[in-house]
């Protein structure tokens, strides 16, 4: 196990979002986050990242809890675990390569031209080159993301709901990119989508988020306890078949 | 009036020289102070930078008290600073501190804004890939707002041309000050109004380069 939540507590004003989140993420695990609208799957997300702080629990990656972990460890740690934003987060005046430059210039050295070569072909996107990102497609934005987070070598990728403004073509070819990420650099996923069939096709183990705790569903057969609510017998119904 | 301007000629050459090395010099000036202050500014009201209430309070205070002397005042308040770094109360060197001090409150108000204005969105990206604080200006901050750095520095250069015509006070010369003297001082409406139409054309050109060199940030 590479990740583990324990016992994680987030409250924003009087609203206890999230009460006891507890589960792991192992070596090129896909880990799926279901739930409904506000439930806390993105605040999960950048927890993980160290973009929000936890009141309560403990995050451990590599059994160290990043609670722990100095400025510079924190900095390191986020360059291993990254995070690909709903929007793809890019900078829409500046190029893609760019954005794949700033990879080796965050880490103080000289773009290596050849690697981000590499990259490019990988995803695809190579055509994308000297575009500017305003001028991109959902899909697009989301490539050079993932593009962006391959260079970095990641061990984890921390996917927010990536495909919710992409058609259903650019969202099959975004998930099939992500699957082969898994499988060719052995990275986990961990995702959050509202896109039940995908999460159902792609992840070994699936999260379900319910009033602020989590239900582990693995194989994506085990069966959810207490389920009363419409959204919840769906999800029931869909992973139990 | 072109008869007027034909023969005023060299008069109104070196006047206009003049104006340019005024707005040059301290549009260098503005940029090189106004810059860092601006992002400094902004760092001191960001969480995620250098926040420190304080540091922003002094800062704010400076600054809106620069902009909010009277200009003609302001020349004569600086007459003793002028004296002290250019050994001279009068003349182009004597235009430099007073037009920098305003281009660098100007401008370093306008880089807060459009800091401000930068999506959260690109500020959580640059944390997320775990830049250093200099990183993420360097890298996220400053790319993101190219665009308004070029039109603000274009505003500010405008700004300053209309400054510009205020310190033949202390005997700093401008087309300005030559339109006054030569034109509105003898009677030479004509002249006066071709050197009007002169700062209509410069200006235009002035906010025609600002929007060209924006244009290409698009």
């Amino acid at each position: 196990m590479i990740l583990e939540l324990t016992n994680i507590a987030k409250q924003f004003s009087d609203v206890q979002l999230l009460k006891n989140i507890s589960f792991t993420v192992s070596k090129q695990e896909i880990v799926g986050i279901v739930g409904e609208n506000g439930a806390g799957k993105s605040t999960i997300l950048k927890m993980i990242n160290s973009l929000v702080s936890p009141d309560s629990g403990r995050i451990t990656y590599n059994n160290v809890a990043i609670s722990d972990f100095t400025e510079m460890e924190l900095r390191h740690y986020r360059k291993s675990v990254v995070y690909i934003f709903q929007n793809a987060n890019l900078l829409e005046n500046k190029t893609v390569q760019y954005h794949l430059e700033l990879i080796d210039k965050l880490n103080g050295q000289k773009p290596n031209q050849n690697k981000i070569d590499e990259i490019l072909a990988y995803v695809n996107i190579s055509h994308l080159r000297k575009r500017k990102c305003g001028l991109l497609s959902g899909g697009e934005k989301q490539k050079v993301a993932i593009a962006m987070a391959l260079l970095q070598s990641p061990t984890i990728l921390l996917c927010d709901e990536i495909s919710s403004a992409l058609d259903a073509k650019s969202e099959q070819e975004i998930f099939h990119l992500l699957k082969r990420l898994n499988e060719d650099h052995q990275i986990a996923i961990i995702m959050v989508s509202h896109n039940l069939s995908l999460v159902k096709s792609m992840c070994d183990k699936i999260v379900l988020l319910r009033e602020g705790t989590t239900h582990i569903l693995q194989n994506k057969k085990q069966p959810l306890a207490n389920i009363k609510n419409d959204y919840y017998q769906l999800v029931e119904e869909y992973f139990n078949g | 009036m072109v008869k007027q301007l034909i023969i005023h000629y060299p008069g109104i050459l070196k006047s206009f020289l003049e104006t340019n090395v005024m707005v040059i010099t301290t549009l260098f000036i503005t940029l090189l102070i106004g810059l860092p202050l601006g992002v400094l500014l902004y760092g001191y009201s960001e969480k995620t930078l250098y926040y420190n209430r304080l540091k922003y309070q002094i800062l704010n205070v400076i600054l809106n008290s620069l902009r909010s002397i009277p200009f003609l005042i302001f020349i004569f308040v600086l007459i003793p600073i002028n004296r002290m770094i250019f050994k001279s109360s009068f003349g182009l060197p004597a235009t430099i501190l007073p037009l920098s001090l305003v281009g660098v409150s100007l401008y370093s108000r306008f880089i807060e804004q459009a800091l401000i204005n930068v999506s959260r969105n690109i500020t959580e990206r640059a944390i997320s890939m775990g830049s250093t604080k200099q990183q993420m200006i360097r890298y996220f901050l400053l790319p993101s707002i190219r665009k308004d750095m070029i039109l603000s520095l274009t505003s500010v250069a405008l700004s300053l041309v209309a400054y510009s015509t205020v310190v033949g006070v202390i005997g700093a010369g401008g087309l300005g000050d030559y339109a006054y003297r030569y034109g509105y001082q003898e009677y030479n409406y004509p002249l006066m109004h071709g050197i009007i139409i002169i700062f209509i054309v410069y200006v235009y050109i002035l906010q025609s380069i600002g929007y060209y060199f924006a244009k290409k940030e698009n």
